[in-house]
């Protein structure tokens, strides 16, 4: 009597106890009581069709941590996120028939530039390319992709070949969830269209992407809203520095061009009319120039000619950028 | 690959090493966390020894660096407690210290003696279970003692004199319990300040909202170099009784939480310098150690020796 009656009890507080943990998110949303709570989240939008995932089944509860809540879940590595604009992450475990284990993560930025830039930053230039969403590049055990607003990142635990297959299996799976077109920065295809290899260009919004690309000083002397990075087939190194206006652009020049003059890092300063050029310590030379709300730097090396006629086409297709 | 050495063999091992163990026991000394708020050194210490292994069994080579240091009884006494600070941030793979290598340090600890030997961190167990190193701390019968980074009371505020960014950090309170202190990074990419190592390991014992400061710093009024410095800043703080770093397979991109570009250099790392430990593991991967901030910092503040032509390095192939 006394079982039936505490059987009878629990039926009735089961229901209220397990939605009142879901709220607190200490239940099936996720494997430990650390994490956010994501019952009311709809990952549908985000993760890919079992139908198109071959041997590959879901394991466990997809995540989503949105807002600061990425410190939870990539502590210390979260402040390059949030410098290009996070909005959250969903994240899903996967697991082959031969016991193979591979984690999606989908990074949701506040815009496809921040999208691009962020996976910019990771794609580096060695791997292979991969022919989905607005760009990927597959490594040994991983893969990057960039999609609209979204950066996609898929990593293995093996480097079996079933594994390897599987992360291509799962990235074009991905590819079809997310509806949407994919908009590179307007300033990464001012850089395309004056041949700069895609792979070299990095598009960054702040300094913590900037300092990890590209360091002239301890200091973000430039502090440009925009800046994009390419090397062109001449080994010439290009950055573009964009501001908010001709003015703002003008005085920051001034600046810049200030600190290179004073500065012990550089060698034979010589500068006139929004121009300047300077050596490093590797004796590659830097030439900078003021161009409406640009400011134009190259880095080259003095033996390999055509620096200085890559520079003025940039120039004229920057005098026609808006 | 999981590699343990038998306990037998370890003895044996080190009965062979007895010798050396002689001659270096009078160099290596060891520290204490409990004496006050800072640890401090009871003997005199020649900290200029690093050991470089490098083998496939990274089990091996935590032994045999150990080992060549003057053996573990040189830091752990019998009857001292422990405390590890593996970095467990991430299961991706060269991104955590590998369970091979702290398995070692546990049956090294446990076989000098000790009275217990704990692993200490806020970070979540999920991060701990997915590495698989709570398994080995499971399996070596030593402790894992989880605290809540967000509970405020869990951290005792430090007041660094030295600081020169960083004027007071928020040491977890419980880490000033033990006797002995061993910090065992993984070396790897970090994209805030290019390289993490020894140094940048002890954010892991300061509070999570203390290190967002670290992290936070104004780039335009202030200068690249303030995560670096507050690091810097931390270690004068916190001196391990002996470093032991991960650097046998590590990411070079897309640190510190990767997927990223493996290097492997199958080197496990070991020594009392935190600055030349890492000036040598940054120089692993091509490097320039004068060009880390942090480690550049590290030696203004006096925390250890930026010149490697000035260490008594010992590398070794097993």
């Amino acid at each position: 009597m006394r079982h039936e009656f505490v059987t009878g009890v629990l039926s009735l507080l089961l229901p209220v106890l397990l939605a009142a943990g879901c709220v607190l998110g200490l239940s099936r949303c996720g494997p430990d009581s650390s994490l956010p709570p994501e019952c009311a989240f709809d990952f549908g939008p985000y993760l890919p069709d079992p139908d198109r995932l071959g041997d590959w089944r879901p394991a466990g509860d997809p995540r989503v941590f949105e807002g600061d809540d990425l410190y939870a879940f990539i502590n210390g590595g979260a402040e390059i996120y949030h410098e290009y604009g996070f909005e959250r992450v969903v994240v899903q475990g996967f697991s082959g028939d031969e016991g193979g284990r591979i984690t999606l993560e989908i990074y949701e930025m506040d815009s496809h530039a921040a999208a691009y830039g962020i996976w910019s930053t990771k794609r580096g230039s060695e791997g292979r390319p991969l022919a989905l969403g607005g760009g990927g590049v597959m490594y040994d055990y991983y893969a990057y992709l960039w999609k609209g607003p979204f950066l996609i990142t898929l990593t293995a635990f093996d480097e079996r070949q079933k594994t390897v297959d599987g992360l291509k299996v799962i990235a074009s799976a991905v590819d079809a969830a997310l509806m949407t077109e994919s908009r590179a920065p307007d300033l990464v295809d001012l850089l395309g269209a004056e041949g700069v290899a895609g792979r070299s260009v990095v598009y960054m919004t702040g300094p913590i992407a900037w300092f990890n690309c590209h360091r002239f000083f301890t200091r973000d002397i430039f502090e440009a809203k925009e800046i994009v990075k390419g090397a062109s087939d001449e080994g010439c190194v290009v950055f573009v520095f964009a501001y908010g206006g001709d003015t703002e652009a003008a005085q920051r020049f001034g600046s810049v061009s200030g600190v290179f003059r004073n500065s012990g890092e550089y060698s034979e300063f010589s500068g006139a009319d929004g121009a300047f050029s300077a050596v490093d310590k590797e004796g590659r030379i830097l030439e900078a120039c003021l161009t409406r709300r640009f400011i134009l730097l190259t880095s080259s090396d003095p033996k390999s000619g055509g620096a200085t006629s890559f520079r003025a086409r940039l120039v004229k297709r920057i005098a026609a950028f808006r | 690959m999981k590699s343990k050495m038998s306990r037998r063999a370890f003895i044996k091992r080190s009965a062979n090493v007895g010798a050396a163990t002689l001659v270096a026991g009078g160099l290596l000394g060891s520290t204490s966390c409990r004496e006050g708020d800072r640890p401090v050194r009871t003997e005199p210490v020649d900290r200029s020894v690093i050991a470089a292994i490098r083998g496939e069994s990274k089990y091996d080579s935590t032994v045999k660096a150990v080992e060549t240091l003057g053996g573990i009884e040189r830091f752990v006494s019998r009857g001292a407690t422990v405390c590890i600070l593996p970095n467990a941030q991430r299961n991706n793979p060269g991104v955590f210290t590998s369970p091979d290598i702290v398995r070692a340090l546990l049956d090294l600890c446990n076989d000098a003696g000790s009275k217990g030997v704990d692993c200490l961190s806020w970070l979540p167990a999920e991060c701990w279970e997915s590495t698989g190193l709570a398994q080995v701390v499971k399996d070596a019968g030593a402790g894992l003692k989880l605290v809540d980074g967000k509970d405020d009371s869990m951290f005792r505020s430090t007041v660094l004199p030295e600081g020169k960014i960083l004027k007071e950090a928020h040491i977890m309170e419980r880490f000033f319990e033990y006797d002995v202190f061993i910090n065992v990074p993984i070396t790897k990419d970090h994209v805030g300040n290019k390289f993490t190592g020894t140094m940048k390991n002890l954010m892991g014992l300061n509070s999570p909202r203390s290190n967002r400061t670290f992290h936070t710093g104004n780039f335009k009024n202030d200068n690249i170099a303030h995560l670096d410095q507050c690091i810097a800043d931390l270690n004068t703080a916190i001196e391990p009784s002996l470093c032991v770093v991960d650097a046998t397979e590590f990411i070079v991109t897309n640190g510190p939480f990767g997927p990223g570009r493996l290097h492997r250099p199958m080197k496990v790392v070991a020594g009392r310098d935190r600055v030349a430990i890492d000036a040598y593991c940054a120089s692993l991967w091509d490097l320039k150690p004068e060009e880390i901030i942090m480690i550049k910092a590290g030696h203004e503040h006096g925390i250890g020796e930026i010149d490697l032509s000035k260490a008594d390095l010992r590398e070794l192939e097993i």
